[in-house]
């Protein structure tokens, strides 16, 4: 380690100005701190759950295509079943028995009980019951009058030896044959089964039979407890005198060829049958069938038929007549069945189905991610592929099977075939190409609904359901006949599991573009060379042949239906978020054509494309990810996949579509340069309390905090220098006014580490001293917070997982919605833990992450970094090797560019950078007896230190922190707009005040009052100017008596923003600088904030105002508060809150813009 | 004395040609339909404040508008009231989806606009459009 000498000779005393250490407590500036002390929040649930599948409801309408009403009657009776009358049926006994009892007490000879006791003999044995068992129970079968539950302590009178069940058994039907109005219980009961349980209590069961013919489905159980009395019986026998003659009319051969042409009808399929066998049967009881046609036993045949293996049916014969009498299915009919179904385009397809009691249900459940134990059949398959009919409809709030009861025969369902078999193919695309279980990827359920609305000419995707339309019959036919179609719409539901591409502008592009490519590739997979690049080919225009709904080739090509789309990115359409969500569908042509020019011209083959792509979507690409984002991602893809080639063909696949490289991110360009009163603040090493030094005189020190800070509790400042924060020793949180004045204690919880408060002084950031991975963010205004999860990152070394223990240094973007911080990082490789320093940033509209340096060598971190304080795109930092050494680094993000600002041997700098960002100031502690704030201005046009400036000023301090109490000036765009249409031709000039804040121009031209057209088919670039003025020359439109022109500029990562627009006439000159006007608002309405965009004229001398108003005139903000401005174009923004920084409410706004007397007014609209 | 009299004729006979509905704005238009899904066309209808109905399709909403006829001011009255039932002007909603349906009204020279996805199971939202649609169907 080098000691290091200050220069200055003289300490310079860092101690407070004696009367100023006692805290101040009038506030020079406010804050509302009535939220305050601010309890941690909880953290927000994300994304909400998929909705539950529809319940599904088998129609009852029996002109249903291929769906019979009997089956919906058995569907609807085997689902359940209860007996509403039985409730009834025991309190009718209860009465009775009561008026029995009643009767007896009473000595009355007529017995109520007649009713079900068919006789005197069953009136004894009724008796008999009764007397013996106090607690007797006893219910009855309504149509036959015999008992079906007796239960009792003592059913049969005990003889001195115990009977053994089956004895005992026979004995209580013999004793009580009366009640049960059976003649010859001996000869009438057959034993069947024994059982005893291991509680003791035992039961023998019993089938009835008569002539020695069983009676189907009818037997009686006996129970004894564990002492062997008869306790209880059950049954649902028939009385002996209801049945008939036992003699058939009908052959047993006659029966099972009735049978098995029975069955054969059902099904579709050849039966066999076994040797019938004689029964009597009564339909069952709850069979509608029963109550409608059969009231007594018939001798029958039963004849056991076999279909297949899912098909064995009881059929009864009627034993007199022939006639079937009923079919039973034997074996539990619930299964997945393979059938087969001709589709929209006529093709048979195999189709995987779902049986259940002979109704075929189009749910596939073969894929390997079905779940029967998970499921609910045929209602919720998990796992399974289901198709659904909204029966035209146009919500899914209903929605109906698709069914047929013969595995072949699907006649008005070939849409629901269509879908089926290409939904199958889907699957397998994504499961064998890229190893993905279903659209979620863990197996859920795949829905597709055909039949959605009438006439309805689209597809799409609302999840957790694929919807298709059958179409007009003129744009399209059923959509639900096209692979990619169907890909098409199950890859936003992949999308939406993965990186979630917001739907809007170009991630909502690339949002589309990947349901395309998805498209696409399923086409190359299903159908090998029988594919090709065109989307929805087979249901665009039925009537127009060739015509497809996207070209991947080509997309503006004259086969695209509906509207070529761009081709490349100087055809990029700027659209409005009213017009197709920014263009989603539109611009989507652009990344189509690379991935085409990837796979095709660059020689990588649809496979590894794909896989390039897949792994892009899944692995790096994020919510709102642009265009350059996306050239990003799918290189690094191909880099990491094939390696460094691969990379190279698809950056000239993106580099042939315009999708040129830039900065994954834009925190911001140059600032204006806030010109107020500058300062630096640091820690007093002796007593950790903050004091400001103004700048450059350093002849004023005042402490400005009047508790001590805590070690990490740097603090931050407010764009405007008016407040800081800072966490203090005891670990709470403060605010305060920059001169000391007016503290605040904001927590109580003394458990916070650090904290950033952005520019507008409305957003605190905050870490806890926990190791929670988390940054905390309030809305000073409102005291909302919000926890934000950090997102680990690639540790050292490639990819292993680490773990982000917390972050620490924050601060925030003064020209942008970003918040760099620097995180503490653990990681375990080769069985040896890590711990490592990383620097991130966080786009805040969004929450997308961004890691600053990708990949770090072991061993080595980065850490504090600061912003430029008129440039966000320059960072400066520490940096600590592996010796370990720590520099002083900067970069530029917009070059990439590194420099080195200082070598800081063993001590960690802490940089600020100051005044313009020409300088650094930074710290030197080695822990003990130097601790020093020193200064380093950066060479000229570079990011290097320039040793000769490096210099200690000031003794035991640390942790500096440049601030600039004042405001920066109000952005202008463009300084001069001018235009000349003379003749056939229109000359129009513009000058910009920073040439660098674009890469290009473009021009477009609104003729009357038609659509916009855009004059520049390549962009105007930045460097085609002469000192920031730029020409453009247009053919004169031909007989118009007007026209408008805008300037469109286009920033380096593709987004583009209007900079001015010009009227003009023929035969005039025309100026911006000629009027004071408001520019269309944008967006409009607008959730977050809106850009209020207005031209002043040549100079007035008079104070420019922008003020917003509410409905009732009040004005409720200043964006711009007479200021004076120079004539051009400005642009400044509101950003939906009051004066006072509370958020204001939805609703209607007038902007106000004035200027002297002369005033413009333009309304917009704030959403909540 | 006649005069007055005629004036005051005149003033009752004037306030009673008021339209039918009068609750209805003067300036009331609507633009309803849908647009997105895998075709990206939009297709919809807006009823102008005088009654004309245009009907649109294309790349984006209210493209290509061709004349549908005209409402009839009981329609328009229907449609102003269902709106106002339904509490249409508190409903807050800006979500679009893959398939996006909006309704936007412009009244008292105030503008309300709501979006949602198709396929989800807001029924007044859908009861809504469906009224509108039908409205225009019947004319």
């Amino acid at each position: 380690m080098t000691t290091r000498t200050p220069i200055r000779t003289t300490p310079i005393p860092a101690v407070l100005v004696p009367g100023l250490c006692l805290l101040m407590a009038a506030s020079a500036e406010a804050i509302d701190t009535s939220h305050f002390p601010i309890p941690l929040p909880e953290v927000k649930s994300s994304e909400t759950a998929a909705r539950p599948a529809k319940q599904m409801a088998v129609p009852d309408d029996a002109g249903r295509p291929g769906f019979a009403a009997k089956t919906a009657n058995r569907f609807a009776g085997s689902v359940g079943r209860t007996q509403p009358a039985s409730e009834q049926l025991i309190v009718g006994v209860e009465r009775r028995l009561e008026a029995i009892r009643q009767a007896k007490l009473l000595g009355l000879d007529r017995n109520p009980a007649a009713r079900h006791l068919g006789s005197t003999d069953a009136v004894f044995g009724f008796e008999r019951l009764e007397s013996s068992n106090p607690d007797l129970q006893i219910r009855w079968h309504e149509d036959t009058g015999v008992p079906r539950f007796i239960s009792g302590t003592n059913l049969l009178p005990m003889t001195a030896t115990p009977f053994a069940p089956e004895d005992a058994a026979a004995a209580f039907l013999r004793d009580q044959k009366a009640l049960l109005r059976i003649d010859d219980p001996s000869a009438e009961f057959e034993q069947t089964e024994k059982i005893e349980s291991e509680d003791g209590f035992q039961a023998v069961r019993l089938q009835q039979v008569h002539e020695g013919i069983p009676v189907w489905a009818r037997d009686v159980v006996v129970r004894l407890d564990r002492s062997g009395r008869v306790s209880g019986f059950s049954g649902t026998h028939l009385p002996s005198a209801s049945f008939p003659d036992a003699t058939p009319a009908v052959s047993e051969g006659a029966a099972a060829q009735t049978a098995r042409e029975s069955m054969s009808d059902r099904y579709g399929t050849a039966a066999v049958s076994e040797t019938p066998e004689l029964m009597y049967f009564l339909p069952i009881a709850g069979n509608p069938e029963a109550e409608s046609t059969q009231k007594e036993p018939r001798l029958a045949w039963r004849v056991r038929t076999r279909g297949n293996a899912h098909q064995v049916d009881d059929v009864f014969v009627d034993a007199m007549t022939g006639a079937i009498l009923h079919s039973s299915t034997r074996v539990c009919m619930t299964g997945p069945a393979t059938g087969s179904g001709r589709d929209l385009a006529g093709v048979t397809r195999s189709l995987e189905l779902w049986e259940s009691n002979g109704t075929n249900f189009m749910v596939n459940t073969t894929k390997d991610m079905f779940d029967l134990n998970g499921s609910q059949m045929p209602d919720n398959p998990k796992g399974g592929i289901l198709i659904a009919n909204a029966n035209h409809a146009e919500n899914t709030q209903e929605l109906f099977h698709v069914t047929s009861n013969n595995l072949n025969s699907w006649t008005g369902s070939e849409n629901a075939v269509s879908s089926s078999f290409y939904a199958g193919q889907v699957y397998d695309y994504f499961k064998q190409r890229h190893s993905r279980t279903s659209i979620d990827g863990n197996g859920g359920a795949m829905i597709l609904v055909v039949n959605f609305g009438t006439n309805f000419a689209n597809a799409f995707w609302s999840a957790p359901i694929m919807h298709f339309g059958n179409g007009d019959g003129q744009d399209f036919s059923d959509l639900a006949g096209s692979l990619d179609v169907t890909a098409h719409e199950m890859s936003h539901g992949v999308t939406e599991h993965t990186a979630n591409l917001v739907y809007e502008f170009q991630s909502g592009a690339l949002n589309e573009h990947f349901s395309d490519a998805f498209g696409v590739a399923t086409d190359f997979f299903a159908n090998g060379n029988g594919a090709n690049w065109l989307l929805g080919e087979e249901v665009t225009t039925p009537n127009i042949a060739g015509d497809c709904l996207r070209n991947m080739i080509d997309p503006g090509a004259s086969n695209v239906a509906f509207g070529g789309q761009p081709r490349h990115m100087n055809e990029y359409r700027n659209l409005t978020i009213q017009q197709d969500n920014g263009g989603v569908h539109i611009n989507s042509g652009i990344p189509n054509r690379a991935f085409y020019f990837a796979t095709v011209d660059q020689g990588l083959g649809i496979e590894a494309t794909e896989k390039i792509w897949y792994r892009a979507l899944t692995q790096y690409l994020n919510r709102s990810s642009q265009f350059v984002d996306f050239r990003l991602a799918t290189i690094q893809a191909a880099v990491d996949l094939y390696g460094a080639a691969a990379g190279n063909s698809v950056a000239a696949a993106m580099d042939a579509v315009g999708i040129t490289d830039g900065e994954p991110t834009d925190p911001g360009g140059d600032l204006p340069d806030n010109t107020g009163a500058d300062y630096l603040s640091f820690i007093d090493a002796s007593t950790g309390n903050v004091i400001r030094v103004d700048l450059p005189n350093g002849s004023s020190f005042e402490q400005i905090t009047g508790v001590s800070i805590a070690a990490s509790g740097r603090p931050s400042f407010a764009d405007d220098g008016s407040i800081f924060a800072w966490v203090a020793a005891d670990q709470n949180i403060y605010v305060s006014a920059s001169n000391g004045s007016g503290t605040q204690q904001l927590s109580d919880t003394g458990d916070w580490n650090s904290v950033a408060i952005n520019a507008e002084g409305t957003i605190l950031a905050a870490t806890t001293v926990y190791a929670d991975g988390m940054i905390y963010l309030f809305d000073l205004g409102t005291g909302n917070g919000q926890a934000v999860e950090l997102q680990s990152q690639n540790s050292s070394d490639g990819d292993i997982p680490s773990n982000i223990v917390a972050a620490d240094v924050m601060e925030f973007a003064a020209g942008g919605d970003y918040l760099i911080y620097d995180t503490l990082n653990r990681s375990e490789f080769g069985g040896t833990e890590l711990e490592f320093w990383d620097i991130n940033l966080l786009r805040l509209t969004d929450g997308t992450f961004f890691r600053v340096f990708p990949s770090l060598p072991a061993g080595e971190s980065v850490g504090n970094p600061t912003l430029g304080q008129n440039h966000d795109n320059l960072m400066a930092f520490d940096y600590v090797d592996t010796e370990p050494n720590v520099y002083v680094l900067a970069v530029d993000f917009e070059t990439g560019d590194v420099g080195q600002l200082t070598n800081n041997f063993d001590s960690l700098g802490r940089p600020t950078f100051a005044g313009d960002d020409g300088a650094v100031y930074y710290q030197y502690d080695d822990g003990s007896s130097q601790r020093q704030i020193w200064y380093v201005e950066l060479e000229a046009g570079g990011l290097n230190g320039d040793p000769k400036t490096d210099t200690a000023v000031l003794n035991g301090a640390l942790n500096p922190v440049f601030f600039t109490i004042g405001t920066r000036p109000t952005p202008i765009l463009l300084s001069a707009l001018e235009g000349d249409w003379f003749g056939d031709q229109v000359v129009l000039e513009w000058e910009v005040p920073d040439v660098a804040s674009h890469v290009g121009f473009e021009v477009e031209r609104v003729i009357e009052s038609g659509s916009p057209e855009l004059r520049t088919p390549d962009p105007i670039s930045s460097r085609d100017g002469q000192d920031g003025r730029f020409q453009f020359v247009d053919e004169a439109p031909v007989a118009a008596s007007r026209a408008e022109y805008r300037i469109i500029g286009v920033k380096s990562d593709g987004h583009t923003e209007e900079l001015g627009r010009l009227e003009l006439t023929p035969g005039r000159s025309g100026s911006i600088g000629e009027s004071l006007a408001l520019l269309p608002a944008y967006p409009n309405p607008f959730a977050g904030s809106v850009q209020l965009r207005f031209t002043v004229p040549s100079d007035t001398g008079l104070p420019t105002s922008v003020t917003i108003h509410d409905v009732q005139g009040r004005v409720v903000a200043r964006p711009v508060a007479a200021e004076q401005l120079a004539s051009g174009v400005h642009q400044v923004e509101w950003d939906g809150r009051t004066e006072d920084g509370r958020p204001a409410s939805a609703g209607v706004f007038f902007v106000r813009l004035s200027q002297g007397g002369m005033e413009q007014t333009q309304r917009v609209t704030l959403l909540r | 004395m006649p005069w007055i009299r005629l004036s005051l004729l005149v003033a009752v006979l004037v306030s009673g040609l008021s339209c039918a509905g009068s609750g209805v704005p003067k300036d009331f238009k609507v633009v309803f339909g849908e647009g997105g899904g895998v075709t990206g066309q939009w297709r919809g209808h807006t009823i102008a404040a005088d009654g004309q109905v245009e009907t649109w399709a294309g790349a984006s909403a209210e493209v290509n508008p061709k004349p549908a006829g005209k409402l009839s001011d009981k329609s328009r009255s229907a449609i102003w009231d269902e709106l106002e039932k339904s509490g249409y002007f508190e409903i807050e909603r800006n979500e679009p989806g893959n398939m996006t349906r909006f309704i936007r009204v412009t009244a008292n020279e105030e503008t309300h606009e709501v979006t949602w996805p198709a396929g989800g199971s807001d029924d007044t939202l859908e009861g809504l459009l469906a009224f509108c649609r039908e409205q225009v169907k019947n004319q």
